[in-house]
């Protein structure tokens, strides 16, 4: 099948759109010149898909907690099976957790699990949830080889050891291995711009996205990050999804916002994007989104489970933010320039640096491009405890 | 031995030889005055390089196979594969044994790059095939573990198992042991494929298991070191680290030398379990340690880090660039590594 019959017998069409960046233009900080204009080439749907992000529930998030998912670093899979069924549950409404899958998923489809792998060893998107909802897409009817574990670095993926803790049957794939491995993405979707002057201004997304898959779950983790203040549903599908993206920074600034809401918005990445289930097994406080410091890094035993990623992103940013007041770090809307440092090492060990000026905005300016509910008060936030 | 190494300048398979004892031949090192060439492959290395009468093998993680002159760095051959290659290939006689991620074992002529013979499974082939008594050894992600014949490839037995099967085996006298992502350790009758005996761990496992004393020395992902009873699957003693171990052990006389994920090499007392040394290694340490006479050469995140064998102290590091399973080779007097910035050295 060539690209053309492609998209005539998936009814999607490719579509330019150019924004000055006027519709979600980024925090302001001190000295940072404005976004430049961002142009968004996708394929999109000839019939836009409810499923699509905000999907089913917008502003809706479910906080599932349970004291013994996680101890001492060790994860749960029964607990977090459990979890997991009574969080699909309370976010559908259905009755039984079969029922809650088929709202996203038909057993025709084939189902991409976007994982987050970038902070492995330490913190990464736990096995055991992968695992199990890999045997909730089986149990309705999804053959394990209509199943894709993927994420952008394929080493990143090794170090979480999935290419021998994922279950016989789905494919695993790793996007690229280093840099200038451009194979796997589609030079025919990309977000364009030029935020510092670089000599490769597009982005592309990668082919098992706009050719592979027809959903994604997305299993981001609950971390900080040293650029865009957390990283959560938004920046794993965006920054994990599209190549050539770390030139969004150069300290101390940084344009993931409102970059990745672009990225999201982009087709068909957002259209087949159904479900976000965050791992909020460990939280990275500070750090993020790579550290092998343990004393910034904590057990939070929890699930979020949403379809609308810029509404969870916002309860892990207030849950982060809450943390670091409780740790007496600084706040991730900080903007002293005292904060700054460019020593890796030393943001790595003092919750009082930044390497940039962080940008957690980048959730409210995704809410305005219409990924979702950025206002805590207009959250439908739902908290399950189980014992 | 099905095909050891013929001579200390061949390095056939991941750690040396099939013994996975990390090719200790060497009585004495120098620090390396300098590099005597560079190969730029182009592409990321995953893998470890192999050595046999003076070629060296290089696998691109892209597909690409190198065949380089062992005192040039220029190519002898080159061959290009369609998928990608994380397995470390492995030498018996005129072969050149090697794993795709498309599922295929291929079978080379080592003079020429051409295709002696291919086997197909239906998961990628990450492990690194293991010859013994005309067999080749292999497991693939498709979650069975497979022998076929040295010299047509051609099936003798297959054998089902509860997950993936992505390290490589050792392959014994009479039986042949592995880890499985199951996160048990089997050991399989070599003729037959039938289960000897299994042992669960805590997780899935990614290590290569090494044989030392009658005992089957392996990491699992659950963050312990086995060692296991070779005849009956019994522990005989664990020893835990901070986080997972996917670095393959190796073995040499009272010592065995692995890495950990929390950033840690470790030197136990084969006997006891009992630590001998910790050396920090400053990342993640995935890739197998190389034990050669009274060093222990390591790659981990980018330095290679030459340590003392009996103390653990830091005798030398080179920048060289690492690879997650790449190995170096340490063998007449040389050292190659090959790592995931594409290039491949050769000191001396």
């Amino acid at each position: 099948m060539d690209r053309r019959d492609f998209i005539k017998t998936a009814g999607w069409g490719t579509a330019a759109l150019l924004y000055n960046s006027g519709v979600a233009g980024g925090q302001d900080n001190p000295g940072r010149p404005a976004p430049p204009p961002i142009e968004v080439h996708g394929i999109s749907p000839r019939k836009p898909s409810v499923l699509g992000i905000p999907g089913l529930f917008p502003g809706r998030v479910v906080e599932v907690f349970q004291g013994n998912s996680i101890s001492d670093n060790r994860v749960s899979q029964p607990i977090v099976g459990r979890m997991l069924r009574e969080g699909m549950k309370e976010l559908t409404g259905e009755r039984t957790p079969a029922a809650a899958w088929r709202r996203f998923i038909e057993p025709h489809d084939v189902v991409g699990i976007k994982i987050n792998s970038s902070g492995a060893p330490v913190c990464c998107s736990s096995p055991e949830i992968v695992r199990e909802i890999i045997a909730a897409l089986r149990s309705i009817g999804v053959p394990a080889e209509n199943i894709v574990v993927f994420d952008r670095y394929s080493y990143e993926i090794e170090l979480g050891a999935y290419e021998a803790l994922v279950p016989v049957g789905p494919r695993l794939v790793g996007i690229e291995y280093g840099a200038f491995d451009a194979a796997r993405y589609d030079f025919d979707v990309y977000c364009d711009a030029n935020f510092f002057g670089e000599s490769e201004t597009r982005s592309f997304l990668a082919k098992v996205v706009t050719q592979e898959v027809t959903k994604i779950i997305n299993i981001p983790t609950m971390k900080d990050h040293s650029a865009s203040g957390v990283t959560g549903c938004l920046k794993n599908i965006g920054y994990g999804c599209f190549n050539n993206v770390a030139r969004t920074h150069q300290q101390p600034f940084t344009y993931t916002d409102p970059f990745i809401g672009y990225l999201c918005s982009t087709e068909p990445l957002r259209s087949k994007s159904v479900l976000h289930i965050m791992d909020g097994m460990r939280e990275v406080w500070h750090g993020g989104p790579i550290t092998s410091n343990w004393e910034f890094v904590c057990e939070a035993k929890t699930l979020f489970l949403g379809t609308d990623p810029v509404a969870v992103d916002a309860v892990e940013l207030e849950a982060v933010e809450t943390k670091r007041r409780e740790q007496g770090a600084i706040s991730l809307w900080d903007s002293d320039p005292r904060t700054l440092t460019t020593n890796i090492d030393e943001f790595h060990r003092d919750s009082h640096k930044n390497l940039y000026f962080r940008q957690p905005g980048h959730i409210a300016s995704a809410g305005k491009l219409g990924l979702g509910v950025f206002d805590l008060k207009q959250i439908d936030h739902r908290r399950l405890r189980l014992t | 031995m099905g095909h050891p190494a013929s001579s200390d300048r061949d390095w056939v398979t991941l750690l040396s030889e099939n013994s996975r004892t990390g090719g200790s031949r060497e009585t004495s090192w120098r620090v390396p005055q300098g590099v005597r060439w560079q190969f730029r492959a182009g592409r990321a290395i995953r893998s470890a390089p192999v050595l046999r009468d003076n070629l060296l093998y290089v696998t691109e993680i892209h597909g690409a196979v190198y065949a380089l002159d062992a005192d040039s760095g220029r190519p002898a051959w080159t061959r290009q594969f369609p998928d990608w290659i994380h397995s470390t290939p492995s030498i018996s006689g005129n072969m050149l044994l090697i794993g795709c991620d498309g599922g295929k074992v291929h079978s080379l002529d080592r003079d020429t790059g051409k295709t002696i013979w291919e086997t197909t499974t239906r998961g990628e082939v990450w492990s690194s095939p293991v010859v013994r008594d005309q067999t080749v050894f292999f497991g693939s992600a498709d979650g069975r573990f497979y022998a076929v014949e040295l010299n047509s490839g051609e099936p003798r037995w297959t054998r089902a198992l509860g997950g993936r099967i992505c390290a490589s085996a050792y392959a014994a006298e009479k039986h042949v042991y592995l880890g499985c992502g199951d996160g048990k350790i089997y050991a399989l009758d070599a003729s037959s494929g039938r289960i000897q005996w299994s042992t669960p761990t805590g997780d899935g496992i990614d290590s290569t298991p090494a044989v030392v004393s009658d005992m089957v020395l392996i990491g699992s992902e659950d963050n312990f070191l086995y060692a296991l009873d070779a005849g009956t699957g019994a522990l005989r003693w664990r020893f835990e680290t901070g986080l997972g171990i996917s670095s393959s052990p190796a073995a040499s006389g009272e010592i065995v030398v692995f890495g950990s994920k929390d950033q840690n090499v470790y030197a136990l007392d084969v006997q006891t379990g009992k630590l001998r040394w910790k050396a920090f290694a400053a990342a993640a340490v995935t890739s197998p340690p190389v034990i050669s006479g009274p060093v222990v050469a390591v790659s981990a995140g980018g330095p290679i880090q030459c340590l003392d064998a009996a103390s653990g102290h830091v005798l030398w590091t080179a920048g060289l660039g690492s690879g997650l399973q790449s190995a170096p080779v340490l063998a007449g007097g040389r050292i190659y590594n090959a790592g995931q910035n594409g290039i491949v050295y050769a000191l001396e």
